[in-house]
């Protein structure tokens, strides 16, 4: 025969479609008449133009052929279904364990699944976010995290360098206005700062006004809606004036919808970026890294590609800077940004939590498939005379699975629903938790239906998987002969399923214990001062003339004991950093990085740091303000210098000489490494100011620091806070991740443990004879007892033995996020797995001991 | 007894006509000349199926053939029912038309 070239067949997608929905009744003959018209159409006009009308064909008979399936195979559904809604109704308990079971995985699932979705969906709702980038800073340094906040000129000069670049701009967050419209006084801290380009590039909707032009007058104000409604009320907002600090006018040119909450830039107020020069801030000059640089790319340039322009710019401007610039891309700001400087911590999110969360969740979701795994075939006595009927009346082993798999989806179905319900009931208090606006808006983002169905359909699968071979795989003589017993094989099964379940436990209270001590280590960490009952205030503007004059007067107040100012908040990061360093006794092939952080007198008297060597700085001498400096422990130990006081140091051409050692203080946080550090009082950069204050009458106090300062700078609004409460802050992330943590944690044992109460209520069921001719032998309580618990116990060891390596190795890992961690302790292990043990005791001795105290004549008679 | 549909009058039609050559294909091309319009061949075997459940139609699987791929062909042949039926449809038919042509002629004047 000829072989057929196969451009000759017919197509064959096509035709297996047709393979796949065709009716029996038509199938063989209509696969027929068409490859028989095809050949004549092919001898006809051609092979191109009869495939073509064969899809033809294909498609149009579609429609008949679906609905030729569903009549040719409702009749069995409709049995299966009922059959399905029957044996939920039949064994409530059973029932009820697998649906709450599955429920409460698949909510949590699905709560995973929208916080997961809200994070991926940060800025990505701006419509040029593919070609929006912040340019980020590598200062040069090895093992130092680069920069999120740049020079205040790089941003033009690179638009004007690069062509790709279409517009950039600058932008700063931040900084407190009393604001006030009639007699409406307000303080505000959520205003940004940006350049007119700003709301061209990025997509923040307006309600009122023009984007192109909202920011382009000196004097004018961008609001949100929400501040348009708390100032103006009913009143049009646009070209009413509102006033900032009791001094400046400035026009509202525009009003925004509110700032989305997933956006990485939050703010109320848009104020003209040149307004920053009025409060004393240098925006012209390089070296001044207080800025965030946004750029947009031309539609045909890539951020990488752009990335890679830029990164070697710096060196153009100045020969010896050897800082790195790249383009982070907008939509990884939020999950990729563990940069210095970033925009609040609060708001930026880690991506390695969106696996955690999404094994979590994955974690959870199995946990409840096993316990309808296990219950299932621990209940197939009850079915197998069912399957040997089908079987005897012609029904093969694929239909018998189709059965049961159909079972499965049921059961995952109205779990489904009851998960939507759990979803809608918990929503609020989750959100409460996780400090975000959830809502489960399936007609949003055709994704997430999508993936709710998705959800409800792999449940149904995977739980339905092992079940449906199982069951399907009786034999109806043996069932029916009474032959029928359970397959040992098949309890082992079972056995690996509940060892794989509690190890799952497990390593999620280790998880847990690990995550709740890591995060009380570091609350409680000495950080090298005095955290507590310390004040700090920017100082910003005017207040800089004034400083010496309030901390004279503050200090004459008996419960304010001492003041000083710094260049950074503590943990916080310092002010510069340089690796031009010498000293006597230098080895010249040696490179240290020196971080500088300038600071004012009583400064170490204010925190309560120790020196270990010298003295700190101190009014008596005079050199002090001009020529001495103080390193860290740290410093002098990289340096190898043996008795520091009294050497000389250099940084450039500047000459200094150490006078004193301070004992090393935590000035980032606790993610990093104390390095080494110098301070300085040269360069007199103070930015704020620190008070330390006796811990009673603090609302007097507060009010007398308040007064003062108003006194002598009526313009500034009086701003504090407290540093513990700005260091607790550091970590607020790590906080919420911990209560999230703890909650999922706590909902997986209590499925495992459902799961286990069931069990344990079937496998104790068929022994009931057992027990019985035990009791009658003259077995006692107790030793029933221990002789049903100590099958279940012996599984919960066993899945100790799995689950202590595997967190090990986890918790080992996200410990290494932190620079000052506790040790993961062999007490954490030992005391997870105990709680495990106690859980699991507990759950089943309720069955056993009803098991053994059972009267042995009912358990005789039984069956 | 239930009236015959047009789509079941052409169907039988063509059957009777193609004698005893009338499966899939054949009923396609023939209903296709006849109407003017592109029948999809799975759109044949519904109403076909639906007359011989009605005990309009019998049909039988023929033996395979090689030019089409191996597959049997479903042939069709009019029941002594059908065949009832097609003469009352046109009985019924042809009683209403009486009169018909002369009603159109008169309205349109």
């Amino acid at each position: 025969m000829v072989k057929i070239k196969k451009s000759k067949k017919p197509p064959p997608i096509s035709r297996w479609l047709l393979k796949r929905f065709l009716s029996p009744y038509s199938k063989i003959p209509l696969l027929g008449d068409l490859e028989e018209e095809f050949y004549l159409i092919c001898s006809e006009t051609g092979s191109k133009s009869a495939r073509r009308w064969y899809r033809w064909q294909v498609l149009k008979s579609l429609p008949s052929s679906i609905s030729h399936i569903i009549y040719w195979r409702t009749g069995m559904f409709k049995n299966h279904l009922k059959i399905a809604l029957r044996s939920i109704g039949k064994n409530k308990a059973y029932s009820f364990i697998n649906i709450s079971g599955l429920a409460i995985g698949m909510a949590c699932c699905i709560l995973i699944l929208l916080w997961i979705q809200d994070e991926l969906s940060f800025d990505r709702f701006h419509h040029n976010v593919d070609r929006l980038g912040r340019v980020v800073a590598e200062v040069g340094h090895s093992g130092q995290r680069p920069w999120a906040v740049t020079e205040a000129p790089l941003s033009q000069a690179l638009k004007e360098e690069f062509p790709e670049i279409v517009q950039a701009t600058r932008a700063q967050l931040g900084r407190q206005f009393r604001v006030r419209y009639g007699e409406k006084r307000f303080n505000e801290r959520n205003n940004i700062f940006a350049e007119p380009a700003f709301f061209e590039m990025f997509t923040f909707p307006f309600i009122r006004g023009n984007p192109k032009t909202a920011l382009s007058g000196k004097r004018s104000v961008v609001i949100t809606e929400n501040m348009a409604q708390k100032y103006f009320g009913a009143e049009d907002p646009l070209g009413k004036m509102l006033n900032f600090n009791d001094r400046i006018d400035f026009q509202v040119t525009g009003v925004l919808q509110n700032i989305p909450k997933n956006s990485h830039l939050q703010f109320d107020f848009a104020l003209p970026f040149h307004m920053l020069e009025d409060l004393g801030q240098d925006i012209h000059n390089w070296g001044n890294f207080n800025f965030f640089s946004y750029v947009l790319l031309d539609k045909t340039t890539s951020v990488e590609s752009a990335s890679r322009k830029i990164s070697g710019y710096m060196r153009t401007i100045q020969p010896e800077n050897d800082t790195q610039l790249f383009i982070q891309p907008l939509g990884r700001i939020h999950l990729h940004s563990d940069f210095e400087y970033d925009v609040l911590a609060v708001n930026n999110s880690d991506h390695k939590y969106i696996y955690i969360f999404a094994s979590i969740a994955l974690f959870v979701l199995f946990i409840a498939c096993i316990n309808f795994i296990n219950l299932t075939t621990a209940r197939s006595r009850n079915r197998a005379k069912e399957v040997a009927m089908r079987k005897v009346v012609g029904a093969n082993r694929k239909n018998i699975i189709k059965q049961f798999y159909g079972e499965s989806l049921v059961f995952s179905f109205v779990a489904f629903g009851c998960a939507l319900a759990l979803v809608f009931l918990f929503l609020p208090f989750f959100n409460n938790l996780s400090e975000k606006r959830l809502t489960l808006d399936v007609s949003g983002d055709i994704l997430i239906p999508a993936w709710l169905l998705g959800i409800a359909f792999f449940t149904g699968f995977l739980s339905g998987s092992y079940p449906s071979l199982y069951l399907s795989s009786f034999q109806p003589g043996k069932v029916l002969k009474r032959a029928f017993t359970a397959d040992p094989k098949r309890s082992v099964f079972r056995k690996v399923l509940v060892v794989v379940q509690f190890s799952l436990s497990i390593f999620l209270i280790i998880g847990t214990t690990v995550v709740d001590n890591q995060i009380d280590y570091i609350r409680n960490r000495k950080l090298g001062f005095e955290k507590e009952n310390l004040i700090y205030m920017p100082l910003v503007g005017g207040i800089r003339q004034q400083y010496e004059t309030v901390k004279n007067e503050w200090l004459k107040n008996s419960n304010i004991v001492s003041v000083t100012a710094s260049s950074n908040l503590p943990s916080f990061g310092r002010n510069w950093a340089t690796d031009n360093l010498d000293w006597e006794g230098k080895n010249p092939e040696e490179r240290i990085l020196m971080q500088g952080v300038d600071v004012d007198y009583d400064f170490f008297e204010t925190f309560g740091m120790q020196m270990t060597e010298g003295r700190g700085f101190s009014r008596e001498f005079v050199a002090d303000e001009n020529s001495s400096v103080i390193l860290n422990k740290t410093a002098i130990n990289t340096m190898g210098l043996s008795s520091p006081v009294g050497k000389r140091l250099s940084i450039g051409n500047w000459q200094g000489t150490i006078i004193g050692v301070v004992q090393d203080y935590n000035f980032k946080s606790l993610h990093n490494k104390i390095e080494p550090l110098i301070l300085v009082m040269i360069n007199r950069q103070l930015n704020y100011m620190f008070v330390r204050i006796k811990s009673q009458n603090l609302s007097d106090t507060i009010k007398f620091l308040k007064s003062q300062w108003e006194h002598h700078n009526p313009q500034f609004t009086f701003e504090y806070g407290f540093v513990d409460t700005l260091l607790g802050n550091l970590y607020a992330n790590e906080e919420k991740v911990r209560t999230l943590f703890n909650y999922f944690t706590f909902l997986a044992i209590f499925i495992s443990c459902l799961g286990l109460f069931g069990l344990a209520f079937y496998l104790t069921e068929q022994r009931t004879k057992e027990i019985g001719v035990r009791k009658v032998l003259g077995a006692s309580v107790p030793k029933i007892v221990t002789m049903l618990s100590k099958e279940f116990l012996k599984w919960v060891l066993f899945a100790n033995i799995i689950a202590w390596p595997v967190a090990y190795y986890f918790m080992d890992k996200w410990l290494q996020n932190f620079a000052y961690r506790t040790g993961l302790k062999i007490g954490t292990f030992l005391l997870s797995g105990a709680l495990a043990f106690m859980i699991a005791l507990l759950t089943v001795s309720y069955q056993t001991i009803k098991a053994a105290n059972a009267n042995p004549v009912d358990s005789l008679r039984y069956e | 007894m239930k009236l015959l549909s047009s789509h079941d009058e052409i169907f039988l039609l063509a059957i009777l006509k193609l004698k005893g050559n009338a499966y899939g294909m054949n009923i396609r091309r023939e209903v296709s000349k006849a109407t003017g319009k592109n029948w999809s061949i799975g759109a044949i075997y519904d109403p076909l199926y639906r007359m011989e459940k009605r005990g309009l139609l019998e049909s039988y699987l023929s033996d395979p053939t090689n030019q089409r791929g191996g597959r049997s062909k479903r042939i069709f042949k009019v029941k002594k029912k059908g065949l009832d039926a097609l003469f009352e449809h046109k009985k019924a038919r042809d009683r209403l038309w009486k009169g018909v042509k002369a009603a159109i002629d008169s309205q349109s004047h």
